[in-house]
């Protein structure tokens, strides 16, 4: 079932809150570097079915040239403009913008020129309409992957997969356990703390596999919930550094030392720590793996200031290990990518770590971003925007009720 | 009796290495394919008898090789045609008819560890197979 309603609902909106004569919602963006990666995401035949939303308009209006000139310039600009035809209504186009890229515009006509108020309270609800059209593409791609994924063949191969990974640890854990069993009393209790040390690590392995596939589930279901506040990162970061630090050196002492660069004085941001946490963990974990001979590794946080974007905070991880190839790069942050691989090239895990990463980045508005050359390290940054436009988030998503009593 | 034991994950390495101890038999451990494939001979020609009595190769390796993989190449050695080969695996297996014919007896993850060792045995001949 696809989700048009919720964008007819949104048309409506805006329909009711500049009292037009028609409304229409156009989910397009030609040019590739402004067009939000949602967009991309969307199958073509589905972006063909999507495109377009009206009350009475028809998609030959797209054909007439001054409307598409306007819509050129409202994308390439990013602002609200409008036209006035001499026998016909006044066309006004505004953009629909998120931080990730643009995802379409709103094209308003109505008989009567728009006032100086209009603009401005289309300006205030603009982001919450663009806020609205985004989470339902993002409730559509979600749930289109899922009907793309549940073909029977690739659930029972996901679900061979999820079984495998659980089995490796119950090994661990059974193993131990009838060791201990079959000892007799006289057992030294170095050995069976050793034993009991095995069994709960193999125990954590499962929890940690466990908690990422519930995570998936709940993102895949758009059940996920953040609890944002604001964050100090710099010592967020320490901390992790450190324990990371920490917990490597008991594996494999003097191998490896991690380094935290933070260029200047950064302002707290507004985000989940506990998800911020688990996506620099995974990241720092990655790049352990990706550095088999050890050697240093290094985050880097740095505030990046963007022309017409909120400001935000790169926080990147570099290592200096064997790289990733192009084709390896391709499918990295792909879910599940490993059930097409030959069993042999297989890692251990489940090969959630990236995709999920990239999608609780995603839930808290910010990106995260892989670059590698094979050979010499990989660079991977996790980028969030800073307070006020992840402040939006908390925001009641509708607004239909609140824009009439503002009109009155 | 000499046991050895293909297995790239840690900690079940350790476990089994530490059940078979406990049982009296002598382990060699290798975490990779080519290593294993060098003390038994096959990539090296020097030793035309087995160093070990039974081998336990795990299915899925990290590396270039899958367990599979490595029970062919050493079934393609006339000294190493008769060597017993236990292959544990986490996954469910559907094609068991290429290990009956590579002469492989499976062990499913997780096992016990009465589940290897009677395996051992059987297949080495110090118990009667049923």
């Amino acid at each position: 079932m696809l989700n048009h309603r919720r964008f007819a609902g949104i048309v409506y909106s805006v329909q009711a809150l500049l009292n037009c004569s028609d409304t229409s919602l156009i989910l397009a963006c030609h040019d590739a570097t402004l067009r939000h990666p949602l967009l991309q995401r969307l199958p073509f035949y589905l972006h063909q079915e999507l495109s377009f939303f009206s009350v009475t308009h028809t998609e030959y209006l797209l054909y007439d040239s001054r409307i598409q000139s306007l819509c050129d310039i409202v994308l390439q600009t990013g602002h609200i403009w409008y036209y006035r035809h001499a026998q016909r209504d006044v066309m006004l186009a505004a953009p629909l913008e998120r931080p990730q890229g643009l995802l379409g515009l709103l094209l308003c006509s109505r008989k009567e020129p728009f006032t100086p108020g209009d603009f401005r309270l289309l300006q205030q609800t603009l982001p919450r309409f663009s806020q609205d059209v985004e989470r339902s593409l993002e409730e559509l791609s979600s749930s289109l992957f899922l009907s793309e994924q549940s073909s029977m063949q690739d659930q029972y191969e996901f679900l061979s997969l999820v079984c495998h990974e659980l089995r490796r640890p119950l090994t661990t854990i059974k193993g131990y356990t009838g060791l201990l069993q079959s000892c007799d009393d006289a057992i030294e209790s170095a050995r069976r703390q050793r034993y009991l040390q095995a069994i709960l690590t193999a125990i954590q392995h499962l929890e940690a596999a466990m908690n990422d596939l519930f995570d998936i589930s709940c993102l895949t279901s758009g059940r996920f919930t953040l609890h944002c506040q604001w964050i100090d990162l710099v010592s967020l970061c320490t901390e992790l550094i450190e324990q990371e630090q920490e917990r490597i050196e008991e594996a494999r002492p003097g191998c490896y030392t991690l380094r935290l660069h933070v260029e200047t004085p950064l302002p707290p941001i507004w985000a989940d720590p506990h998800r911020v946490r688990q996506i620099l963990a995974n990241i720092l974990d990655n790049a352990i793996k990706y550095s088999p001979q050890g050697g240093l590794i290094e985050m880097l946080l740095q505030q990046q200031a963007i022309p017409k974007q909120p400001p935000r905070i790169n926080i990147t991880v570099r290592d200096h290990g064997i790289g990733i190839t192009p084709r390896q790069q391709r499918t990295l942050f792909q879910p599940f990518s490993r059930l097409h691989h030959p069993a042999t090239s297989q890692v251990s895990g489940l090969g959630l770590g990236l995709y999920l990463s990239r999608k609780l980045a995603e839930a808290m508005q910010g990106q995260l971003v892989l670059q590698s050359v094979e050979g010499k390290g990989t660079n991977v940054t996790l980028q969030l925007p800073i307070a006020p436009t992840a402040r939006q988030n908390d925001l009641p998503s509708s607004t239909t009720c609140e824009i009439r009593h503002s009109l009155l | 009796m000499h046991v050895g034991l293909l297995e790239d994950d840690l900690a079940i390495q350790e476990m089994v290495m530490l059940v078979l101890q406990d049982e009296g038999y002598t382990v060699t451990v290798f975490a990779e394919a080519e290593q294993c494939l060098e003390a038994l001979g096959v990539t090296t020609p020097q030793p035309q008898v087995s160093p070990v009595d039974v081998m336990i190769i795990d299915w899925r390796l990290n590396g270039s090789m899958s367990g599979i993989e490595v029970i062919r190449r050493i079934r393609s050695c006339p000294h190493l045609q008769s060597l017993p080969i236990i292959l544990t695996t986490a996954a469910t297996f559907t094609d068991t008819e290429e290990l009956q014919n590579l002469n492989v007896s499976l062990l499913e993850k997780p096992f016990s560890v009465d589940e290897i060792i009677m395996l051992i045995k059987q297949k080495t001949g110090t118990l009667p197979s049923s």
